[in-house]
């Protein structure tokens, strides 16, 4: 097996189709990492994945994952992988049973002990068919599928969307368990800011077709700040210090990138804390600058 | 690397065609029980009152109707395509190891051993029938017996083709009716059986008869094409499963 320290390396990767294009995405997940892959819809999370997982073709750049070539070593990569979508992808009318059988046949190193302990534990029925499932049943059984075959890398396409919050809290339990092995990683892209917070190493935003922050987390959230001024003291604001404003009738708030500049720059301004909520959302708007 | 069990991709294809198989069953096992219930009318019951209708010009056709029914068993193989095409499916086949071609492979696997089963029951079929008529089986029994599965074969493997190359349900299924339409024009054309004026159903018979004495000399090229399709198909299968979305 490769050595590698980025469970994903992307560079450059590019991708146009009429009125969209993925525009040189570059990012890496660090192995034993979970990565948040954050941004609207339509921003490019899941055309970025499609062409991670050679669904797609792409126009240009490189990938590597678990230190190989996506394309070169497709299957090699492919048995080490699990994906995991927002829909289940398996016929209704089959039931968990089933399930464990057809699985037998996609990956060499299916481990049915090891999925019917995680049915157990999630409380799902083994001879129900999935058309009875609720969707956090369905949810549950793909993370089973896709925890049941050493994967070494979990990608998750807005895998929580829809979920109430106490099937997501068991679900990223269930992830925080799974990086317990540090050879083991997780891109998982949403737009649900919230789960990422709570569980999410690094973070990289994307919008538009490109890449506008990636890093760790907690230095993101550390580096960035909410400016709180009135609406003459904005005006003094110098417009590459932050990234947009949002003005409304008691001031503006100001999303500042350097929270240390801005405090030495704005001495008498209050700089709060701030969330990747709004972080990403003041960066949607960097092209208005000032917003409501 | 260790693959996948080969067990594990053909029982998956063999869940998908268990839902049509009982409905399919109950088909052929029908159109058994009311083609033997007529034959029995025509010897006991009404239908020998009526003086009009013979047996004999009706014995043939009655023979054939659940040979059809058995033969059609083979589309069961149709509906598990149709139950098969699933964007989120054909997304996540391409996320596993599992190569185009050992995929298709074990579609046709199963596909071929749902028309062997579908060509025992019509043999099968077509002996009782002779029996229960009080006639031998002939080349011509046989060959027509092929036709028809090959006929089936023929619509199982092109709406498996069409609606994998669309990866749509509807768009696949019209189109397997246009260009099987077409091929059976095509085919009463080129054999000019339309060009008989006034055929009625006291004629049943010796269409019929027409028809399976121009297939006994085709016969064996059918047993061909049914290899040919099912190869062909998937071969061009495997092919379909490589394409990337754009």
């Amino acid at each position: 097996m490769a050595n590698y320290e980025n469970a994903i390396e992307i560079k450059n990767l590019t991708k146009k189709y009429d009125g969209f294009t993925l525009d040189n995405v570059s990012f890496s997940v660090p192995k034993g990492t979970i990565m948040g892959f954050i941004g609207q819809n339509g921003a490019g999370k899941t055309t970025t994945i499609r062409s991670l997982l050679n669904i797609i073709k792409t126009d240009g750049g490189t990938i590597t994952m678990l230190g190989l070539d996506h394309i070169k070593n497709e299957y090699e990569i492919k048995e080490q992988i699990a994906a995991v979508f927002d829909e289940l992808p398996f016929h209704e009318s089959f039931n968990a049973n089933q399930i464990n059988v057809m699985f037998s046949g996609l990956y060499g190193n299916w481990n049915d002990e090891k999925y019917f302990e995680y049915l157990d534990r999630f409380a799902l029925p083994r001879k129900k068919k999935l058309k009875q499932f609720s969707k956090g049943m369905k949810m549950k059984l793909q993370i089973a599928t896709a925890l049941s075959h050493g994967a070494k890398l979990l990608i998750m396409d807005e895998a929580t969307t829809g979920l109430d919050p106490v099937v997501r809290n068991e679900i990223l339990d269930i992830f925080r368990e799974y990086l317990q092995d540090e050879n083991n990683s997780i891109l998982m892209s949403s737009h649900i800011t919230s789960d990422l917070e709570k569980i999410a190493d690094c973070v990289t935003f994307i919008d538009k077709g490109k890449i506008l922050l990636t890093g760790y987390k907690d230095e993101i959230l550390e580096s960035h700040g909410l400016l709180k001024c009135t609406k003459a003291d904005f005006k003094e604001i110098a417009a590459e210090d932050f990234i947009s404003a949002r003005i409304n009738d008691f001031g503006a708030e100001v999303m500042v990138a350097d929270v240390n500049m801005a405090k030495k720059k704005y001495s008498g301004a209050t700089i709060d804390k701030t969330n990747l909520e709004e972080i990403m959302l003041f960066y949607v708007n960097r092209d208005k600058k000032e917003w409501t | 690397m260790k693959k996948g069990s080969f067990k594990g991709l053909l029982c998956r294809e063999f869940y998908l065609i268990k839902p049509s198989i009982p409905e399919m069953l109950i088909g052929t096992l029908s159109m058994t029980v009311l083609s033997v219930l007529v034959v029995l009318s025509f010897r006991f019951g009404n239908l020998a009152l009526i003086e009009e209708l013979k047996f004999e010009d009706f014995a043939e056709g009655i023979k054939l109707f659940p040979v059809l029914g058995a033969a059609m068993f083979s589309l069961s193989a149709a509906d598990a395509t149709v139950r098969d095409i699933s964007p989120v499916w054909e997304r996540f086949r391409k996320t596993t190891p599992v190569s185009a071609m050992r995929l298709a492979l074990a579609k046709y696997a199963a596909i071929t051993i749902v028309i062997a089963a579908s060509v025992f029951l019509s043999f099968g079929t077509l002996l009782m029938m002779c029996a229960v008529v009080g006639t031998p089986v002939t080349a011509g029994d046989i060959a027509l017996t092929l036709a028809v599965i090959a006929f089936c074969v023929l619509y199982v493997v092109s709406g498996q083709l069409l609606i994998t190359y669309f990866r749509h349900r509807d768009k696949g299924m019209l189109a397997t009716m246009v260009v099987l339409m077409g091929m059976l024009v095509m085919i009463f054309t080129l054999t000019d059986s339309f060009s008989k004026e006034g055929r009625n159903t006291e004629e049943v018979n010796a269409f019929v008869l027409e028809v399976k004495n121009a297939l006994v000399d085709v016969a064996p090229i059918m047993v061909l094409v049914i290899i040919v399709l099912i190869c062909g198909g998937c071969y061009a299968t495997a092919m379909l499963y490589k394409r990337r979305e754009k």
